[in-house]
């Protein structure tokens, strides 16, 4: 046990001392020290402690570590060149990673995973290790001497999305492998900007259909992709016949698509509904009631349409329309449901 | 709160209060270490550790143990109950037997409280106890033993020695007396109810709890020509 | 007796803990107390609530609780709060006197008006009925409740086929605790109407014209093969006599969602029922569409009907889902908010009144500021976190 012992050399120079004791020395100290307390505390009547103070432990001797067992991690200096520990993929070694890694199933939530030393878990994981920063950096200065430099007129964001709306990107890899083709060089994505093309109320709701995930709705750009013809031009030429096919088909309307049901809408129609005649019907009964007419449920029911009498270009119904189909277009929340209790209120004359 | 309610302040500052995600996947995740990660240490210069440590001698090694999830520094905590609740516990259940405690004090509060509305005059207001903590403590003082029983063998036969014990050992029996009568509850009767009646019970020197430290004297008393077999 | 022994207070914060530094500056009592009047009023009629009483407590008065409420509204906890603080004292809040305010200027030849409420769990959407419930029978209003329409989902006690129609399914011993219900709320309002029509139940049993109104639901309530067949009879005696402006209605469901959804019953070989395949639901639904004048419907959605792994939605089309609305509509939809800052320091006044809050150390700015973080400004949460103080 090293015990920490301050010293005062001078007036002002501390020196913390580590000094070593051995098992006996100690032990002696702490029974005299007892007896001192003793003493000390009551003069008159001593008692016997039966219960040892169990703050103090045994002395216990801890082994240095032996140099010839240590593996490469633990010997590994901190500014090493990682680069040449791992330059390339390759299974995790344990020996060589100077890391606090842990890995794998936990028996009880207290209890952690197991550690890296002889790990099977940590192999089955692919690692990361050999494209750390600085493995980049060094790739990235030896490929320079290839790359040619971006236009500078270019550059400028607005000016490019102007005046070339259609953009293609290609990647190509260079391997140390045995052949020098890679299957992810043939893959083509092309984004489109769809603000140049021209688009009705229709067609925008249409390609929004067709195109589904590929489309980003907020921005109006459409995103190609495809790697599923074996050469690179195969693909782009794909790309390119997806986008007319996708702009030709959404100019057209078929004759199936005046006749959706509701839950095919993209938004709530309220002339279409039931919703138009539940509320024509008492908006009709209201005005009966008002002028003072006497009539029975069976009469009103029996005078066959009431929208005759009822225009529904009036405020109230309008005021309702819009807030029902809001109520239906954008969800429940506080603000639809406030104004929808709004607008039935104004219906019943409140 | 004499319910340690720590953790639920905790867990309403994360906002999952009553959900069904339980405290430790926050402390193994990157939350507490997210929390703690600014934390300045509390000694940094060496005239601070001077100050500490003013005298010559060695710096004993004690064995640092962390705080249990139930301590608080609030002003209502009360070690009793919680003495209570890890007696209690089974099968380390303890947001459970939490629960159940409280249930307990619920009952015995609106039982008292309904007694105290119902009551006319003042003076018998003023004789209903409506704190359920002091109901709890008082129930749990009333079932304490003075002497409890030990076998001690002696020339090959073993006798029942009546023996003073210490004030933590008389909390247990206490406690173990006011749980060992609700064990033989019949099915599908909450063990709150049984609790709260026994307590109540026991506050008022009735019951099986207290009789059951009655019949614990008696045996001692009986036993008492061996009294003298404590020192061996 | 009683021994005397003092409240252990701990000595040394020990441990790290997140509300020490909230609760140590507790220790300084500051003594706040209330005038006792500002929480409470003498008022216990509710038509004479306006906007001014807003936020304070009001008494229902003893016999008005065990002939309205006991029996079937309250629920098992509700009733031990009743029975602990010996009177049934209800929170005047906004959303029950926006409904009464719409009541009290609502013309009653129009078709009939359904009021939706809604709002989070235990947010007070009972005790809203409860207050709007007490205003009509002060009105001498008739009230045909459902306090949990859920329970016909739910519970499994008797089913049997419709006699009528074959798809449907009859709810015998649910239909019988409904009657009794209505009866005993309803005995002096219905006592002199008569029915108009005749009502054949089956081949030898019929009711004739003119008899009594309280005769046929007694007859329900004996004849427990026939009550669905009686509550549909009832539903209809009732139309009819809100239509000649003899009474005015106040129909309550409480968790109205739970008529779109599978339910638990089960007869001989369908094994799955739908709640639209129930009698009663059918029955009250033809009632809710109908344009009887002189009545009111009050409905509320409850997430509780819902399964335990998905109840925080709360808004009603996430509830009823589309056909619950397109059904309803249109309705006045009423939000039942969590409470707030000056209701929950009345709410807490009440309970220092009632003794529900005990410790000195709660009744201080600092405690009242503690419970109302740890509640959430929730009702139920509140009631709760106060358990052991």
């Amino acid at each position: 046990m090293a015990s920490r012992r301050l010293v005062q050399l001078s007036n002002e120079h501390w020196i913390v001392l580590n000094i070593k004791r051995s098992t006996v020395h100690h032990l002696q100290r702490c029974c005299v020290h007892s007896r001192i307390k003793e003493d000390l505390e009551d003069e008159n009547f001593k008692v016997l402690n039966i219960l040892r103070d169990k703050d103090v432990k045994r002395f216990k001797w801890e082994k240095p570590p032996d140099v010839r067992t240590l593996s490469r991690a633990d010997c590994m200096k901190t500014d090493m060149n990682w680069t040449s520990v791992w330059p390339t993929k390759a299974p995790f070694r344990w020996g060589s990673v100077p890391l606090p890694i842990r890995q794998g199933y936990r028996k009880k939530e207290y209890k952690l995973s197991a550690g890296k030393y002889g790990n099977a878990e940590l192999v089955k994981i692919p690692n990361f290790l050999h494209l750390t920063p600085p493995h980049i950096k060094t790739h990235c200065q030896a490929i320079k001497k290839f790359c040619t430099e971006f236009p500078s007129e270019l550059k400028n964001r607005e000016i490019r999305k102007a005046n070339f709306p259609l953009e293609v990107i290609t990647s190509d890899y260079v391997t140390c492998g045995t052949s020098i083709r890679d299957p992810r060089s043939r893959e083509v994505t092309v984004n489109v900007d769809l603000s140049v093309l021209k688009f009705d109320e229709h067609s925008v709701t249409k390609i929004k259909k067709l195109a589904g995930d590929k489309m980003d709705e907020k921005a109006m750009t459409l995103q190609l992709k495809s790697d599923r013809c074996p050469v690179r031009k195969q693909n782009f030429d794909f790309n390119v016949y997806t986008l007319t096919a996708l702009y030709y088909e959404s100019q057209e309307k078929e004759d199936w698509e005046d006749e959706m049901e509701e839950s095919d809408w993209v938004k709530y129609q309220w002339d279409k509904t039931q919703s138009k005649k539940k509320i024509l019907k008492l908006k009709h009964r209201i005005q009966q009631i008002n002028s003072g007419e006497k009539t029975d449920l069976a009469s009103s029911v029996s005078k066959s349409d009431p929208s005759v009498s009822v225009v529904d270009t009036e405020d109230d119904i309008q005021s309702y329309k819009s807030a029902f189909s809001n109520l239906k277009d954008e969800g429940d929340s506080r603000e639809t449901l406030n104004a929808y209790k709004q607008s039935v209120l104004k219906l019943l004359k409140l | 709160m004499a319910l340690c309610k720590g953790k639920t302040i905790y867990h309403t500052l994360l906002g999952i209060y009553k959900q069904q995600i339980s405290t430790s996947y926050f402390s193994t995740n990157k939350v507490l270490s997210n929390m703690y990660k600014d934390r300045v240490p509390s000694v940094q210069s060496i005239g601070e550790l001077n100050a500490l440590c003013i005298d010559d001698k060695p710096v004993e090694k004690k064995i640092r143990i962390p705080a249990k999830s139930e301590f608080s520094s609030a002003v209502t905590y009360d070690p009793i109950v919680q003495k209570f609740i890890n007696i209690l516990m089974r099968d380390g259940k303890k947001e459970k037997t939490r629960e159940i405690i409280e249930q307990v004090l619920e009952n015995i509060k609106m039982k008292q409280i309904e007694n105290y509305h119902k009551a006319t005059t003042d003076a018998e207001k003023a004789m209903v106890v409506t704190d359920p903590l002091k109901v709890f403590h008082g129930a749990v003082e009333n079932c304490k033993p003075l002497l409890i029983l030990k076998t001690i063998v002696k020339g090959g036969s073993g006798y029942r020695v009546p023996v003073y014990c210490h004030e933590r050992r008389r909390l247990r029996v206490g406690i173990n007396f006011i749980i060992k009568t609700c064990d033989t509850r019949k099915r599908k009767v909450p063990l709150s109810t049984v609790l709260a009646t026994e307590i109540l019970q026991a506050y008022n020197n009735e019951g099986n709890a207290v009789g059951k430290k009655h019949q614990l004297h008696k045996e001692c008393e009986a036993q008492r020509a061996f009294a003298h077999y404590r020192w061996k | 007796m009683a021994s005397v022994i003092y409240r252990i207070v701990s000595k040394q914060p020990s441990g790290y803990c997140i509300n020490s530094s909230l609760l140590r500056s507790s220790s300084s009592l500051k003594c706040w107390q209330r005038c006792v009047t500002t929480f409470r009023t003498e008022i216990s009629d509710p038509s004479e609530h306006s906007f001014d009483h807003e936020g304070q407590f009001y008494t229902i008065p003893k016999k008005d609780v065990q002939k309205i409420f006991m029996l079937n509204w309250m629920s098992p906890h509700e009733k031990n709060m009743n029975k602990m603080f010996q009177e049934f004292s209800i929170l005047i809040r906004r959303p029950a006197l926006e409904v009464m305010d719409i009541l009290k200027r609502l013309n009653y030849n129009y078709p009939l008006t359904r009021f939706l409420l809604y709002g989070e769990m235990n947010a007070g959407k009972k005790f809203t009925m409860t207050h709007i419930m007490h205003y009509c029978r002060s009105q001498n209003w008739v009230l045909l409740t459902v306090p949990w329409a859920n329970e016909w989902n739910c519970k499994r006690l008797d089913v049997s086929f419709n006699h009528h129609k074959e798809s449907l399914f009859d709810l015998p011993v649910h239909s019988k605790i409904l009657l009794e219900d209505f009866l005993l709320k309803n005995m002096s309002l219905i006592k002199e109407f008569t029915t108009s029509t005749t009502y054949e139940f089956s081949e030898h049993e019929a009711s004739e014209q003119g008899i009594p109104l309280t005769d046929l639901i007694s007859f329900g309530i004996t004849r427990m093969k026939f009550a669905n067949d009686v509550v549909g009879a009832l539903l209809k005696e009732l139309q009819i006599l809100a239509n000649n402006d003899k009474i005015k209605l106040l129909v309550t469901i409480r968790g109205i969602n739970s008529f779109w959804r599978k339910t638990g019953q089960k007869k001989e070989k369908v094994q799955e029922i739908h709640a639209q395949q129930l009698t009663l639901v059918n029955q009250f639904m033809e009632l809710l569409q109908s344009d009887t004048k002189n009545a009111v419907a009050m409905c509320s959605t409850e997430s509780w009907v819902n399964d335990v792994t998905d109840r925080k939605s709360y808004l009603p089309t996430e509830l009823m889902g589309k056909e619950g609305v397109d059904f309803l509509e249109p309705f006045l939809p009423i939000e039942v908010p969590k409470y707030g800052n000056a209701e929950l320091q009345s709410v807490m006044d009440y309970y220092i009144d009632r003794r529900w809050i005990q410790a000195p150390e709660a009744k201080t700015l600092d405690g009242r500021a503690q419970i109302k973080f740890l509640s959430g400004h929730n009702p139920y949460q509140l009631y709760r976190v106060c358990v052991p103080l």
